[in-house]
């Protein structure tokens, strides 16, 4: 008979544990760890793409020109941004990066050759464009090389709908949705005169936030060089990333400039604001719940070293230690902690797939978070764990040394 | 090992005249080997001299040495390994641990130290009459009982004093020969010191140092 000094410890302490108490305890960490699971998951999984309409464009970002006068008009003066007012801008707080739109300086005409009973037409066209850090669209697709003769373009998708239900219908033609848009060939005839060439073009994607049509910076650089025999000029619109997201100084200070900016996509952003500040509202409250049945089992187990205060107390005389005497509050601490969590995370799943079900025919999403957010969790388990060991050990050696 | 006691006085004692006192606001020095019986009514701090001498109690004047090292240096864990090692205890309220049974109250101290074979404590058991009660729980044993067992606890580590509150207060002289046989006989084994304090004079010949407190 070789009995365990641990084993009898936690005889002697197990007498004190209250059924009740323990499965208050888990129902109450059971509900905050799925609160806090959940909503970190569907912050990570959903929130994030709330607000972002158009793929193309990177989050936090507005485009400004400068507000068109009558006055200007007349005088001829260019609505165009100079080095310095770029520069002040660069210098705002609220400012990340700033990048400027350039412009085709040489006549570009597109053709639609007739396809499928579609009858070919040609326009009269300009193109823009923006640093490549601003956009995100597929790498393979959104690339000019010197000498390459295809040019990718990317274009509102206003024109479609324009087309699909302005055009298309008014002359009897088929309407087109977005992915066949994007295999239709085009020809861009660019450069005037003798200086003229053919090129093909396709659109790669549309965008709801700019109404203009781009191609690769690198391109519009080369090709107003080649074509038109001019580098630079100042930029009459530029597209600024701020840090947060509709962030009052910049609305003011955008307003005290005279600087134009698009509404709609403000509100948009002060919308994704909103949104994520409910869920990190869900989440602090997940984290609070969490930490009140935390605290309600540190409590319990106060109560508990109290009532055993003179086994603690005979136990610590005869030679335990307090690593010895702590050991089976900390066992007890650890199993319901964990039985907990293990509960709450099935919950989670469930609910999960409920809400993915209801909403993924609405929103694409990406790779889910949920294991990354199940580990942190569990991380999360064991920082509280410890924190509950620096407190047990606390009181356990009050109670050593008390006469 | 020796304990020195350096003008020693408890601060609840501070105030009473302790003229005739062999141990408070004197010195004195105990030496492992020997037995000494310390006497005192009621309230004069029995209790807390035992307990000042194991850790337990820190309001006091005056120093205490064990081989020359001043005990108001020890940290915890120090006292813990005193605890294990170098005193022994037997408590007067005895301290066993009413839901667990005799043999369980004895293993909680002995899985400490391993310091004891199973035989040995159940031939202990035996010699002071419980074989019988081994699988008892404590709390249906008799004080009488469970002071014996209490004894056998303290014996389950190495020591070079066994301290004794009060041991024989509630035991017939029979029973008290028996107890006086088996820890003379465990700390002559270690060359340990006993001390132990009673309300009267205990006379038997291997007694010999009576302190009057």
């Amino acid at each position: 008979m070789s009995l365990n000094s641990n084993k009898l410890i936690e005889k002697l302490v197990r007498k004190n544990l209250s059924t009740l108490r323990i499965i208050t305890f888990c129902f109450f960490s059971i509900i905050g760890f799925f609160i806090l699971l959940l909503s970190s998951i569907i912050y990570l999984d959903y929130a994030k793409n709330f607000g972002e309409d158009s793929s193309v464009w990177k989050a936090n970002y507005v485009v400004l020109n400068k507000k068109i006068s009558s006055l200007q008009t007349l005088t001829g003066q260019k609505p165009t941004f100079s080095e310095d007012e770029i520069e002040e801008l660069k210098s705002q707080s609220f400012v990340d990066k700033v990048g400027t739109f350039k412009s085709s300086q040489f006549p570009v005409k597109l053709q639609v050759g007739g396809i499928a009973g579609i009858r070919g037409f040609s326009t009269d066209l300009f193109f823009e464009s923006v640093p490549e850090d601003f956009i995100e669209v597929n790498e393979a697709d959104w690339k000019w090389q010197e000498g390459q003769d295809f040019i990718p373009i990317i274009i509102p998708k206003s024109y479609l709908n324009l087309y699909n239900f302005g055009f298309a219908t008014s002359q009897g033609l088929p309407q087109v949705s977005e992915s066949l848009f994007t295999k239709i060939p085009f020809q861009l005839v660019i450069g005037r005169g003798e200086n003229q060439k053919i090129y093909q073009a396709r659109i790669v994607d549309f965008t709801t936030k700019i109404n203009t049509i781009l191609v690769p910076e690198n391109f519009l650089q080369w090709a107003n060089k080649t074509y038109a025999n001019k580098e630079n000029t100042e930029p009459s619109r530029i597209v600024v990333e701020t840090k947060s997201q509709s962030d009052e100084n910049a609305i003011t200070y955008f307003e005290q400039q005279n600087f134009d900016i698009n509404k709609d996509e403000l509100k948009n952003n002060e919308l994704t604001y909103y949104l994520k500040l409910a869920f990190s509202l869900v989440l602090f409250i997940g984290l609070i719940i969490v930490f009140a049945a935390i605290w309600l089992m540190i409590i319990n187990f106060q109560l508990m070293i109290e009532k055993n205060k003179n086994k603690t107390k005979d136990l610590f005389l005869i030679g335990y230690n307090i690593h010895q005497l702590s050991r089976p509050y900390l066992k007890f601490a650890l199993i319901f902690m964990l039985i907990s969590y293990l509960i709450a995370i099935p919950i989670v799943y469930y609910i999960l797939k409920m809400i993915e079900e209801k909403i993924g025919k609405f929103m694409a999403i990406g790779n889910s978070h949920i294991w990354q957010v199940i580990g942190c969790g569990f991380i999360v388990v064991f920082i509280l764990f410890f924190i509950n060991k620096i407190i047990l050990n606390q009181s356990i050696k009050k109670i050593a040394l008390k006469d | 090992m020796e304990i020195r006691i350096d003008q020693l006085v408890p601060h609840p004692l501070k105030e009473f005249g302790f003229e005739e006192s062999e141990i408070w606001k004197n010195n004195y020095t105990f030496s492992s080997g020997k037995i000494y019986q310390i006497i005192a009514h009621s309230g004069v701090g029995k209790s807390t001299l035992i307990n000042i001498l194991y850790g337990d109690r820190k309001d006091y004047d005056g120093n205490v040495f064990f081989d020359n090292q001043n005990i108001n240096q020890f940290n915890l864990s120090d006292w813990t390994k005193v605890r294990r090692s170098k005193l022994a205890y037997v408590f007067q309220g005895l301290h066993l641990f009413e839901e667990l049974t005799l043999m369980e109250n004895i293993q909680l101290k002995n899985s400490l130290t391993q310091h004891q074979s199973e035989n040995q404590i159940i031939d202990w058991i035996d010699k002071v009459g419980l074989k019988n009660h081994l699988h008892q729980k404590a709390v249906h044993l008799s004080y009488g009982q469970r002071q014996r067992i209490a004894v056998i606890r303290a014996l389950c580590q190495p020591f070079d004093f066994l301290l004794l509150d009060e041991p024989f207060s509630h035991l017939d002289k029979e029973n008290q020969t028996l107890l006086l046989d088996l820890i003379t006989e465990e700390a002559y084994k270690k060359n340990a010191g006993i001390l132990f304090t009673s309300l009267h004079e205990i006379h038997d010949k291997r007694l010999e140092n009576v302190i009057k407190l």
